[in-house]
């Protein structure tokens, strides 16, 4: 059984690379070349939306999401296995209405052109949409598909300020 | 409406529903109720992350992420052994001191925790610590991680209360040396009682030599803050610089790896999905929040017990205390910032005052039953129950308080450097 959001994982990174790249261009560019560049910014910002909806679809993966599990660990295996699935219908019906709903303001925003990129804001809205069905896709596949150990499981990555970890715990 | 919809979210949130869910059902629910088009939640969402001040969250995470892949622990370790190791209970006082730096290369108590106590906790066991005293130690001092810069959680407050991360990297710093002094305090207190050993004061010579080989882990604090400060960057850029510092130390080194840099990207990617998933859910929540006057109603609330700013700080941070117990530190920051800061500007509390406290709080929940998550890591290292872990942090809870009530009393020690600097 392959690692099915391989994929998704490296684009994450990916985009994150471009991010920080674009970012250091912008800084280079204005103070050794005093040539500011006009479009980094918004690429930069338009790039990480587009992450944090994707990247947010291998975590619901990894089962990485941030929660309070203190009561859950704590109630009796029924009750554990009923919240379980109580769980998993309240992310995918959130996930169906927020995707479906977001078509409508896509198409809107398509009509308002971003000011640098030659895209709309419809675009970048469009992570919404994406993100939001590929979560779908994410959270059915760990219902019903065993996965891999996997080496780049942020659900293993709990920390008290945010995800950077020690990387030792990982391995 | 606003009351069911906050009901709604804590009942989730107690049944385990993930922070982005709970949040983003909790603001559908009151969109439904108050006939709101739900499509609105996908532009606020979106727009939320659409800012450039946004991108110094994940690029602090890849900073401090790289530079733990430098491996500098050993370093670190060396610099502050010739600089405090002299004081009564030495590798004890070395393990706090080296936090205080290492929290100026990642900002994370979780990988300061895992990084100092996997080489100090086994050598102070070796001579002759209590391995529970050992554990606790390391868990106490990593906790002021998030205070000097680079600080994901004070960039986190910033963005979310709109104050300038400028200001808040450099408040943190003094409070960051206060709640180290505190402990170091307290353990040479102790260390004298328990004839803890200590040992013979470096030479000129042997700290020169620690001072050059640390100097590296030093300056990634100076240039994010020089960089900021001398306009040189924004916050962002700076965070950006701090990527391209780490990269170039490990090169520089030969510590780290292709493969290490590789992890570290898809690791912060995942990871700052992650926190800007539930920064854009908790946007459109605490934009309701707003709407129905939630925050006015708070400090209302608040009023009718007392007027007194001090007072009122110290209840919102038991507030925060009873929060931290059991949320992770960044989620609970995430949720409650927004609603806070209404408040506390109206008690007339300083915001960069304000957020330095709030941090520190919520991060002393990693350090308390039943979801301290660096207590787990640092029982695991030194090998010890959770029962022995919990009873040698009791007393180190005295110093971390403390240094709490320290900060809140005298709002100078966080607010004179970004004062001296930027005028007030």
């Amino acid at each position: 059984m392959p690692n099915l959001l391989l994929p998704l994982r490296w684009l994450t990174a990916a985009l994150l690379s471009v991010v920080v790249v674009v970012t250091l261009l912008q800084i280079v560019l204005r103070y050794v070349f005093n040539a500011p560049l006009i479009w980094s910014e918004e690429l930069a910002r338009f790039l990480t939306v587009w992450m944090t909806f994707l990247g947010a679809a291998v975590v619901c993966y990894d089962g990485g999401h941030l929660n309070v599990d203190v009561f859950l660990q704590a109630a009796p295996a029924p009750v554990k296995r009923v919240l379980h699935w109580f769980n998993a219908i309240a992310s995918l019906s959130f996930l169906a209405l927020l995707g479906w709903t977001s078509i409508t303001i896509v198409k809107i925003d398509m009509m308002s052109e971003l000011s640098a990129l030659p895209l709309t804001l419809g675009h970048l809205r469009l992570a919404v949409t994406v993100g939001s069905f590929a979560m779908i896709a994410a959270i059915l596949a760990r219902l019903f598909h065993r996965r891999p150990p996997d080496k780049f499981n942020s659900a293993q990555a709990e920390a008290t300020c945010g995800p950077p970890c020690d990387p030792e715990d990982t391995e | 409406m606003p009351a069911i919809s906050i009901i709604l979210l804590l009942v989730l949130i107690a049944s385990g529903l993930p922070l982005f869910f709970a949040i983003g059902i909790s603001s559908a629910a009151y969109f439904w109720m108050a006939s709101i088009d739900v499509a609105l939640m996908t532009q606020r969402m979106s727009a939320a992350i659409d800012s450039f001040l946004i991108l110094a969250i994940p690029f602090f995470f890849l900073a401090g992420e790289l530079m733990n892949a430098c491996k500098l622990t050993d370093r670190i370790i060396r610099l502050s052994r010739a600089l405090v190791g002299h004081i009564d209970g030495d590798l004890a006082q070395v393990n706090i001191f080296a936090s205080l730096i290492f929290s100026g290369l990642s900002g994370s108590p979780t990988a300061d925790t895992t990084a100092l106590g996997s080489v100090l906790i086994p050598a102070m066991k070796r001579e002759g610590y209590p391995a529970p005293f050992s554990a606790a130690v390391t868990v106490a001092s990593s906790m002021v991680g998030p205070m000097v810069p680079p600080s994901v959680a004070l960039v986190i407050y910033g963005t979310l209360a709109d104050v300038s991360i400028g200001r808040l990297l450099l408040a943190g710093i003094l409070p960051g040396g206060v709640i180290i002094f505190t402990q170091m305090a307290f353990t040479y207190a102790y260390a004298r009682c328990r004839k803890f050993p200590k040992y013979q004061r470096a030479t000129m010579g042997e700290t020169c030599r620690a001072v050059k080989e640390g100097a590296a882990a030093l300056l990634f604090p100076l240039i994010i803050i020089g960089g900021i400060l001398g306009g040189v960057f924004s916050p962002t850029e700076a965070a950006a610089v701090a990527v391209l510092y780490a990269l170039c130390l490990g090169f520089l080194y030969k510590t780290v790896k292709v493969r290490d840099i590789a992890d570290a990207i898809v690791k912060t990617g995942l990871g700052s999905a992650r926190i800007l998933s539930i920064i854009a859910a908790a946007s459109t929540f605490s934009w309701i929040m707003v709407r129905e006057r939630v925050p006015q109603a708070i400090a209302e609330a608040i009023s009718t017990v007392s007027d007194d700013p001090t007072i009122v700080f110290f209840l919102i941070v038991a507030m925060l205390l009873g929060v931290g117990l059991l949320m992770v530190a960044s989620s609970a920051e995430i949720v409650l910032t927004p609603i806070l800061a209404p408040v506390i500007a109206h008690f007339g509390i300083d915001p960069v005052h304000f957020g330095v406290v709030m941090v520190f709080t919520l991060i002393v929940g990693g350090a308390t039953p039943p979801v301290g998550v660096l207590m787990f890591i640092a029982q695991d290292i030194a090998e010890i129950s959770h029962g022995q872990m919990v009873r040698a942090m009791l007393p180190y809870y005295v110093p971390i308080a403390l240094a709490i009530i320290l900060l809140i009393l005298f709002p100078q020690v966080s607010l004179f450097l970004p004062n001296l600097v930027f005028g007030s």
